[in-house]
């Protein structure tokens, strides 16, 4: 082989990998990073950020036992189909016009779940806790459709 | 020139129009509630509502309508009666006052149909007012069943307070209207 050829073997090989990791990390930001802060009084802030496509990819991968055992844990049991009803849910957030939806204040304490042009966002507070949840709309439209599917 | 003039101005009435009519204001649902130190606050678009309440599956509950079982539900006579208060002309209908100081009222005012209750020995008060089109929207279709998805749908082309409850301790609003924060 001479090196010419190597060398054009090589830049292939090159641009290939390039196309392959761009078309990933496309993928994976394609639907939004969906992030969890929580913070807890005398301990260090803890951030989690995940791509929305990995969370879709894994709640494809979930068996229908564990999605029904969730189910249970929240109280969705019974002879009611709550799947539909969550998919619809989410779709319709994800399309309804921005804004605060709700807002429970305590002495002490305050939740607050909102959404603006591109996140639905759910913030809990309280002295000793806080925790922010921010969900890309567009993985909020797969997740229902999701849920609805299964 | 002035056919022209005249044109271009037909065009951009009409176009103009179009646009109105095109733009569809979305009217939100708000409740408030207020007790001591806790305070709720609830906005949510009503058309979202209405398409959750249209998924919405039970025994009771299926495509956004509300299974009445009791069999004392006369559907058709309510249907009557509330016919009869539309011809009407405005008014009280019903007036209930208890030995303990309590009263009740159901009046008709324009297109809102009104219940007012005074339970004075619980300093209690409560206001309900309904678009006379909601409450028939609810009791379209067929079977005994209320029609929960075309009362919200009803409900999306109104704008006033629905119910206003006040106890003395809570407040508890809840009323529709095309802003998103319910002032």
């Amino acid at each position: 082989m001479s090196r010419r050829t190597s060398l054009l073997c090589l830049s292939g090989g090159i641009a290939a990998m390039i196309l392959v990791a761009g078309l990933t990390l496309g993928w994976l930001l394609s639907a939004g990073t969906l992030s969890l802060e929580f913070a807890s009084a005398g301990e260090p802030p803890l951030r989690i950020a995940v791509p929305g496509a990995l969370v879709q990819a894994g709640l494809y991968c979930l068996p229908q036992v564990a999605v029904a055992r969730a189910a249970q844990a929240s109280g969705c049991q019974g002879d009611t189909d709550w799947r539909p009803l969550v998919g619809a849910l989410c779709a319709a957030l994800a399309e309804c016009p921005a804004g605060e939806f709700v807002r429970v204040e305590s002495a002490d304490e305050r939740v607050i779940v909102s959404k603006n042009r591109r996140h639905l966002l759910v913030r809990v507070e309280s002295p000793e806790e806080s925790l922010r949840l921010q969900i890309p709309l567009r993985s909020l439209r797969s997740f229902g459709r999701q849920l609805a599917a299964r | 020139m002035r056919g022209l003039v005249l044109g271009a101005l037909s065009l951009a009435l009409l176009s103009g129009g179009a646009t109105l009519a095109g733009a569809e204001t979305e009217h939100w649902l708000h409740v408030r509630v207020l007790d001591g130190e806790e305070k709720v606050s609830v906005n949510l678009p009503v058309e979202l509502v209405a398409t959750v309440i249209e998924t919405a599956e039970s025994d009771n509950f299926h495509r956004g309508r509300l299974i009445v079982e009791d069999q004392e539900f006369d559907r058709e006579l309510v249907r009557a009666i509330l016919q009869a208060a539309v011809e009407s002309g405005d008014g009280e209908f019903v007036r209930v006052e208890a030995a303990d100081g309590a009263q009740i009222s159901v009046r008709k005012q324009k297109a809102m149909l009104l219940v007012d209750i005074d339970e004075r020995a619980e300093d209690t008060q409560v206001r309900v007012s309904i678009p006379i089109a909601v409450v028939r929207a609810m009791l379209d279709g067929e079977g005994e069943a209320l029609n929960i998805k075309a009362a919200l749908d009803a409900l999306g082309q109104h704008d006033g307070a629905l119910v206003t409850i006040d106890d003395g301790d809570s407040t508890v609003r809840v009323w529709v209207d095309a802003s998103m924060e319910g002032i």
